[in-house]
């Protein structure tokens, strides 16, 4: 099969018949937990939500710190599915953008409280748009109880106090409109930082043109964005998004030059609609693209294209990648396996190609977090980065190296992958075996300077050692 | 052998070794509340504020250890008290970024970057301090950091050495193994190849330095990821490495409930491990100035689940030879209301930058600071070393 015609096929994943990676995802049933299960299931100490029971509750040291162990075995559990589905699963362009939007959008596993709503907002919001519309992502990630604990938008409210007052100098500009000034330190209760980084992360770019007053202005629209079920105040209810009136700022506002009149929820709704079409958004979701499936510094002229392709569509993500893998940019010589790998694309890529099926992920979960880049836990609203520049160094290579080393090792117990294809029929000596090491994990393209480095090491090494150093040199780390 | 012979960056190479000062950076990631760390003790509002996390001072038990009279440490700092009294250990009360994000990524950001405000600042500022030196990049020894991701003050132009624990900065293959991985990585070019570079150089350079030193293990650190990092650390440091900076964090103070027994149990690793540290150096320790900080303080007042919530002025910790220890630096404007940032947090009165760049100066002989903390202007010296 042809790139293009591969492209194509993993473009309509749901086409992809894919029931093998569907029966191993069925051995992770934290995938299928709601968050009120979880906050059952996995009580927080002091909290305790859901459990009345446990309510007021002193707990020793000792069950203080297994209650949260409890807690965080959760990210594991999430990590062991996660990989189960990246290396087993046959829609990989799929895996590849839910990891993309997660990352875009991210959300911590460890920031107060949104322990039990990862899951959800990995199930619920990323995996049903990541190759759908974009405004309709944005709007379910503005929803989604994760991003409102973990941007603190859930404590985000209007002073019931606040009179809007006219700005003197945008009257003297004579625009005609009248802004709205906001007094600092009068009694704001706004909190900024869901807003900022809607601006900054999920739209249109720290340059995107946008001011500090439209920060406020934005986060003033999201007044009264908030979780309903999390407060201990009240009897357990479902933990959704529940629009506040009550905390809801009712004053017109002003964002990017255009004003909202008041109305309620749908003020935000049209804010997100209007910043998902503005063309520093487009360019910079084109320029994220870019970088993830061809350069660390895409062309710009590709950039463009791509974003012209954004915006045309009205921001259909399906429509965006076509644009990037039919471009002649994508598969040039210029950029051809240019990217290094991240610590997770290094992981998966030598699963994948070892045809893999561990049944214990915890050495692989706990190799990403030394690699640092472990699933669920990057705790900045950034994201991973996605270039070289932030990845390579001598801990991460020294990882990657020792990580395959540990992978081959077959003195702690059996390989949950065959050495076959590196040792084919008969027995043939290292140079066979590297041969195939060549083909099965570099696809035969190896440089002039890793086959010489490899061909004079020492006769006497077993496969599995051979096949590390292969894992382990530079041309691997590349894709 | 004759120094005039040797290439230029030889001589600053020598020169580099016999000085080898060496500035470490601890990192405390989470915002740690530095009321309940260096108490305001006598002060009525400071029990007032904290009614059920406050901590009490009476003589002669196990409660606050006393510092000055007016200023007491957390009880799991006592292992820190020797230093205190001995004059090597001194705090700076109300430090922080003058940016008032309460954001822990941004405040982190701009403590990195050592840009508060700005962001998409490309490298951090240790880089920048290290490419003072003219030498910088010759030695990937020069710069440190033990941290599981390359951290972000250390990003920038200067190759440095960043490991997970000395434990993981070798080959489990062994020996042959490095030799074939300096053999592959040898013609690659950009990152990879100097990463690669790195990698082996600093792999052989720690191994022949601490198989001709072996300094024995120091066995006083106990558990806990910093403490052992610190115990990697010393055990570089006193093995001749020419470090110039060095990078360790430990996160996990962001307590906005249960505060009492998680900075308890924190405080104790930091402090023990600190501790360590300084008794594990020795001699060494004259030439070591240990910098520890944190990216905001917490409220002055608890709030309705035993815990803090996120403040504006914090602590910073400064160890070592030269410090002017035993005192509480940085203005201190009391706990009323109308003395606090907005009216619920201790203010910045002293800007971390200040507080660096006179260990920059002072310790490393790095006056010109210009580009490691660009449109910062220096205020009058705080004076701890």
């Amino acid at each position: 099969m042809g790139v293009q015609a591969y492209l194509a096929e993993q473009l309509d994943p749901a086409k992809l018949e894919d029931g093998a990676c569907d029966k191993a995802v069925e051995r992770c049933p934290i995938l299928r937990e709601s968050i009120n299960s979880l906050f059952m299931e996995y009580p927080q100490p002091g909290i305790n939500l859901f459990r009345p029971d446990l309510r007021g509750k002193v707990l020793s040291a000792k069950e203080n710190e297994d209650a949260y162990g409890r807690i965080f075995s959760m990210v594991n559990d999430l990590a062991a599915a996660r990989l189960t589905r990246i290396v087993g699963s046959r829609r990989q362009l799929y895996e590849v953008m839910v990891d993309f939007w997660f990352n875009h959008f991210n959300v911590a596993f460890d920031k107060n409280g949104v322990e039990w709503l990862v899951g959800s907002f990995e199930r619920d919001v990323i995996r049903p748009h990541a190759l759908g519309n974009f405004r309709e992502l944005l709007t379910a990630v503005a929803k989604s109880p994760a991003m409102l604990v973990y941007l603190d938008n859930n404590d985000n409210f209007a002073d019931p106090n606040f009179k809007p007052v006219p700005d003197p100098s945008m009257m003297a500009m004579g625009s005609g409109t009248m802004m709205m000034q906001n007094a600092p330190g009068k009694g704001q209760r706004i909190n900024e930082n869901y807003a900022r980084e809607l601006l900054e992360l999920h739209t249109l770019g720290v340059d995107g043109g946008y001011s500090q007053k439209d920060v406020v202005e934005t986060a003033r629209v999201f007044t009264g964005w908030a979780v309903a079920g999390l407060s201990s105040d009240s009897a357990p209810q479902p933990v959704c998004f529940k629009f506040k009136g009550w905390h809801h700022d009712a004053n017109a506002k002003t964002i990017l030059g255009r004003s909202f009149a008041p109305d309620g929820e749908k003020e935000g709704e049209e804010v997100l609609a209007m910043l998902s079409r503005r063309p520093e958004t487009a360019k910079r979701i084109a320029f994220k693209l870019c970088q993830r499936f061809v350069a660390d510094e895409p062309p710009a002229l590709l950039v463009g294209k791509v974003a012209e392709t954004f915006l045309a569509s009205d921001g259909d993500i399906r429509e965006t990648l076509r644009a990037i893998f039919k471009s002649p940019e994508f598969l040039s010589a210029e950029h051809y396996r240019t990217k290094v790998k991240t610590p997770l694309e290094f992981v998966a890529s030598a699963l994948r190609a070892l045809d893999a099926r561990p049944a214990d992920w915890g050495s692989t979960v706990r190799a990403l977090e030394t690699m640092g880049q472990p699933l669920y836990r990057c705790e900045a609203p950034t994201g991973y980065p996605q270039t070289a520049k932030a990845w390579v160094s001598s801990s991460s290579l020294l990882g990657r190296a020792n990580y395959a080393a540990h992978l081959f090792d077959a003195s702690k117990g059996t390989l949950p992958f065959s050495l076959a294809p590196f040792e084919g029929e008969a027995p043939g000596g290292q140079a066979l075996v590297l041969g195939n090491a060549f083909r099965v994990l570099l696809n035969g393209e190896v440089s002039e300077t890793t086959r010489k480095a490899l061909a004079s090491e020492r006769e006497g090494l077993d496969t599995g050692k051979l096949a590390a150093l292969v894992m382990a040199s530079p041309d691997f780390q590349r894709r | 052998m004759a120094l005039w012979s040797l290439p230029p960056w030889l001589h600053a190479a020598a020169r580099m070794a016999s000085r080898s000062k060496t500035l470490v950076v601890l990192f405390q990631r989470g915002a740690a509340d530095g009321l309940n760390t260096v108490i305001p003790f006598t002060d009525p509002l400071y029990m007032k504020s904290r009614p059920s996390i406050g901590l009490k001072y009476s003589a002669g038990d196990d409660g606050i250890l006393d510092l000055d009279g007016r200023f007491g440490f957390h009880p799991s700092l006592a292992p820190l008290v020797p230093l205190w009294k001995s004059g090597q250990l001194a705090v700076v009360h109300c430090a922080g970024s003058p940016n008032d994000s309460r954001s822990h990524f941004d405040a982190q950001d701009y403590m990195e970057t050592g840009t508060p405000g700005v962001k998409g600042t490309a490298d951090g500022w240790l880089n920048r301090a290290i490419s003072s030196f003219p030498e910088a990049g010759m030695d990937p020894l020069s710069a440190i950091a033990i941290s599981s991701r390359p951290p972000r003050i250390l990003r920038g132009n200067v190759p440095v050495t960043s490991m997970t624990s000395l434990k993981d900065h070798s080959f489990v293959q062994g020996e042959d193994a490095a030799e074939t991985f300096e053999a592959m990585y040898g013609g690659s070019k950009g990152l990879l190849g100097s990463a690669g570079a790195a990698t082996t150089d600093s792999v052989k350079r720690l191994r022949s330095l601490l198989s001709s030193s072996a300094p024995a293990k120091y066995a006083g650190y106990g558990n806990g990821a910093l403490p052992q990092a610190l115990s990697d650390l010393a055990r570089v440091l006193k093995s001749g490495a020419p470090v110039k900076v060095a990078f360790v964090d430990i996160g996990g103070w962001d307590h906005h409930i249960g505060q009492s027994y998680r900075l308890m149990d924190l405080l104790n690793q930091w402090g023990r491990g600190l501790s360590a540290f300084w008794r594990d150096l020795g001699d060494k320790a004259n030439d070591v100035v240990v910098v520890s900080m944190t990216e905001f303080g917490r409220t002055v007042a608890e709030n309705g689940s035993q815990g803090t919530d996120h403040g504006h002025g914090g602590v910073m910790f400064m160890l070592g030879g030269p410090v002017k220890g035993g005192k509480v630096y940085g203005k201190w404007s009391g706990l009323e209301r109308e003395s606090l940032y907005e009216g619920r947090d201790l203010p910045v009165t002293t800007d971390f930058r200040q507080v660096l760049g006179e260990a920059l100066a002072k310790h490393l002989g790095v006056t010109d600071q210009a580009k490691i903390f660009p449109s910062f202007r220096p205020g009058s010296p705080v004076g701890w070393i």
